[in-house]
C-alpha cells in the first residue's frame, strides 16, 4: 500500500485521514489482543477492574502483545509512517483505552516540539456514530501558527479549557466538525496538534493508538527528552516494554 | 516491543531509546505525586 500524493496533501492541509477497511481483515484477531492485554493487566485501569465510570489507560500497549508490536512491521503502518514523516520516522508509543463518555476538545500536544510532526493511528474496535463516541475533528486546527488554527486553539485549548459558551455561544457539541464514523477494521490517522474530541458514547469504548513522530535532529535532542519526559505521567519507566 | 524487533522496526525505535535514561527518575517523581497513573 502506498499513499497517494493527494493523500499526503490532505494530510497537511486538513490534519487527518481516514482509512475504511484498512484492517478488516485482521479486526477479529486485532481485538481479541487487545481484550488479551487488558485481561494480563487486571482489565483496566491501574491494574484495578474497568469501572464504567472513568477511562481506562494502559500505556505503552501494543508492546504487551506480539501480533500487536507486529502492527508496526506492518506495510500499511510503514507506507503511512514514511510517507508523512520520513522513511526515519520514530515510533513514539501507544495507549489502549476503554473510554467513557465524551472527551472534550483538546490537542495532544500542541506546542510540543515545535517544527516536529506527530501523528496518531487510532484503530477503535466498536462501530462508532456521530453521537455514539466517534471522533470529531476541526479541520485545519492543527497548523501552529496560522490565524485560524490560533484562533480555535484560543477556544478550545485543552479538555480542562473548552470556552465555546463565553468565546462562541454554542455548546462545545455545536463546535463545526467532522464526525468520523468508523467501524472495526477501520483507521484513523491524525496530527497530534489537531482539535478532536468525542461525544456521548457507551462506558467501554475500545480503543488503541499507535503514536509516530518525526527523527529527531541531533541538535534538538532536548525536545527529544522533553517527549519522553511526558510518558512520566503514565508510569512508563521505559519508552518500550521489552 | 525490542526482543522481537528485526531491524526494521529497530530502526524506529533506536533514538529514543537512547534518550531514555532521565524517565526512571521522573516516573520516581511522578509516583510521588500522584494516586494513579494518567488516564486519557
Amino acid at each position: 500500500m502506498s499513499l497517494t500524493e493527494q493523500q499526503a496533501r490532505f494530510f497537511d492541509l486538513f490534519g487527518y485521514l481516514s482509512f475504511p477497511g484498512i484492517f478488516a481483515a485482521e479486526a477479529g484477531a486485532i481485538t481479541e489482543a487487545f481484550e488479551q492485554v487488558w485481561t494480563d493487566h487486571g482489565g483496566g485501569h491501574n491494574q484495578r477492574a474497568h469501572d464504567h465510570t472513568q477511562n481506562s489507560a494502559l500505556l505503552p500497549f501494543i508492546d504487551q502483545h506480539a501480533s500487536l508490536c507486529a502492527l508496526l512491521d506492518d506495510e500499511r503502518v510503514e507506507s503511512i509512517g514514511s510517507t508523512l514523516l520520513g522513511d526515519d520516522f520514530n515510533y513514539m508509543s501507544s495507549d489502549g483505552n476503554y473510554f467513557v463518555g465524551d472527551t472534550v476538545w483538546h490537542s495532544d500536544g500542541y506546542s510540543r516540539a515545535p517544527g516536529y510532526c506527530s501523528l496518531k493511528l487510532a484503530f477503535y474496535l466498536d462501530a462508532v456514530g456521530r453521537d455514539s463516541g466517534c471522533l470529531r475533528v476541526v479541520p485545519g486546527s492543527h497548523r501552529k501558527g496560522d490565524p485560524y488554527a490560533e484562533a480555535v486553539h484560543e477556544t478550545i485549548a485543552t479538555s480542562g479549557s473548552n470556552l465555546t459558551e463565553e468565546h462562541w455561544g454554542i455548546p462545545s457539541t455545536g463546535v463545526p466538525a467532522v464526525a468520523l464514523e468508523t467501524q472495526p477494521g477501520d483507521l484513523v490517522v491524525f496530527n497530534h496538534r489537531l482539535k478532536h474530541a468525542t461525544f456521548v458514547g457507551d462506558t467501554r469504548r475500545r480503543m488503541f493508538t499507535i503514536n509516530l513522530q518525526q527523527r529527531f535532529r541531533e541538535e534538538d535532542e532536548a525536545l527529544l527528552r522533553e517527549c519522553i519526559g511526558s510518558l512520566a505521567g503514565f508510569w512508563s519507566e521505559t519508552v518500550y516494554a521489552p | 516491543m525490542i526482543e522481537t524487533a528485526g531491524p526494521a522496526r529497530m530502526r524506529h525505535l533506536e533514538q529514543r531509546l537512547a534518550h531514555q535514561d532521565h524517565l526512571p527518575g521522573l516516573v520516581a517523581a511522578a509516583r510521588q505525586n500522584m494516586s494513579e497513573p494518567n488516564r486519557f
